[in-house]
């Protein structure tokens, strides 16, 4: 009796100990990480956003629906852009994350990738600017050129990196999926900058 | 007094360096070491982590080595290394966002890396505070220099080039476009730890030729201790084929 009175004592002294000490760290570098991990969505943002003069990390709404959560970049007081992100399960080595940004003229403004396991070398190459630089610019609600070249020879307008099929088709597929997403919600996503100018 | 005091803690710290180096001699710890070593930065970064987590549950562990039961020791060390490991997956998240992020998945799970179980429960739960610090740091700072010379061996020949915290940096020309892409695969870090220990095993057979000693490379990396080969030599000798 006095023994398992002992071993429990001890654990749970352990265990209190453990408790007491993680609080504090907690306590301690919660701004830290909130403050980095901001950072880092913030620059993200900035790269696929058109110009703007708020802050897109706050300014962040939802659709009714709940089906698309986005960004808005705004310019004097008027709606200049918006991002979002698009989730691939179908990549080579994992996930892909991507975040698209779309100007208020229907173009897109950009695409980083946000996070992913390709593999190193190959697949990972999807993050190069050869690669992701070709989403830029072109039109968001017609989407037919989001296609690899060699699956659709006729429309496609993506070249695929070599020996990265997988990947690359991952990330097309991905900004063509976010992107009629967009343009299903393009008024719901209007009114809400409008709203912003009138505040 | 003190001398020989700080002697035997010198000779405790740099046993984890050489003769007893967690990576190459114990090859301990292998998940980490062969997963994230896929450039010099981040295994210095794992090797860093590592080393702070060692060294605090060896000195928690030698000073609670009385008070704690022996029947509840492994949860009672457990629970020291998670905590640990926590508050280092916060800091670094704080502190060093990118190199965290780069981690990913392998800072939780320094939790189950076998080197600090194996620590605390063969030296830091028998010894004084002041020798398990040592044998901490040295463990650590052994296993930071193996994954940082495996890391840099990938990265150099895997794409060609080799960063330092982005400041110091340099690439080999030579590799630019024709990178030797296995070897930051996984399987990759297999042929590099195989070939570094390999090396290592001549260096030390030949340091032990020149003091006219004999080299016994460590149990562990040969197949002395596997019964399979044993049993092969027995039959051998049974069989009518040797008779």
């Amino acid at each position: 009796m006095k023994e398992t009175f002992r071993l429990i004592l001890a654990l749970t002294g352990v265990c209190v100990a453990s408790g007491l000490m993680l609080a504090v760290v907690r306590g301690v570098t919660e701004a830290p990480i909130n403050k980095a991990r901001r950072a880092e969505k913030l620059a993200a943002l900035n790269l696929v956003l058109p110009e703007h003069d708020n802050d897109p990390y706050a300014d962040r709404h939802q659709t009714a629906d709940g089906e698309l959560a986005f960004h808005v970049a705004g310019r004097n007081g008027a709606l200049a852009g918006v991002a979002f992100e698009v989730r691939s399960h179908n990549g080579y080595g994992g996930d892909v994350l991507l975040l698209v940004g779309v100007t208020c003229s229907n173009a897109v403004s950009g695409v980083v990738v946000l996070e992913q396991s390709e593999t190193p070398g190959l697949g990972a190459r999807i993050a190069d600017a050869e690669f992701i630089s070709q989403f830029q610019y072109r039109n968001a609600v017609e989407t037919y050129w989001c296609r690899l070249r060699q699956d659709s020879p006729q429309a496609g307008e993506i070249d695929a990196i070599t020996g990265a099929t997988i990947s690359s088709r991952a990330v097309a597929d991905a900004v063509a999926r976010g992107l009629s997403r967009f343009s299903s919600h393009t008024e719901e996503i209007l009114r809400t900058g409008e709203r912003r100018a009138d505040r | 007094m003190i001398s020989a005091g700080n002697r035997k803690f010198g000779s405790q710290f740099l046993k984890g360096l050489w003769e007893e180096n967690p990576i190459f001699r114990l090859v301990l710890g292998m998940c980490p070491a062969l997963a994230v070593t896929t450039s010099l930065e981040n295994g210095l970064g794992m090797g860093v982590a590592v080393t702070f987590v060692l060294v605090g549950s060896n000195v928690v562990i030698a000073a609670l080595r009385k008070i704690i039961p022996s029947k509840v020791r492994i949860p009672c060390f457990i629970v020291v290394i998670a905590t640990l490991v926590t508050v280092v997956d916060l800091l670094m998240e704080g502190f060093a966002h990118d190199l965290h992020r780069r981690l990913g998945i392998f800072i939780p799970l320094i939790v189950v890396n076998c080197v600090i179980l194996g620590r605390a429960e063969t030296f830091a739960s028998r010894n004084p505070v002041w020798m398990s610090l040592a044998d901490g740091l040295g463990m650590g700072v052994g296993f930071t220099i193996g994954l940082a010379v495996l890391g840099a061996l990938r990265e150099m020949v895997g794409s060609g080039s080799l960063t330092l915290w982005g400041d110091i940096s340099w690439r080999i020309a030579f590799y630019e476009d024709q990178s030797l892409i296995l070897l930051i695969l996984p399987a990759g870090g297999f042929v590099a730890l195989g070939c570094l220990v390999a090396l290592i095993n001549r260096v030390q057979s030949a340091l032990a030729q020149r003091n006219g000693k004999m080299f016994v490379s460590p149990e562990d990396l040969d197949c002395r201790h596997c019964i399979i080969c044993r049993w092969g030599d027995m039959t051998d000798e049974q069989s009518p084929r040797s008779s």
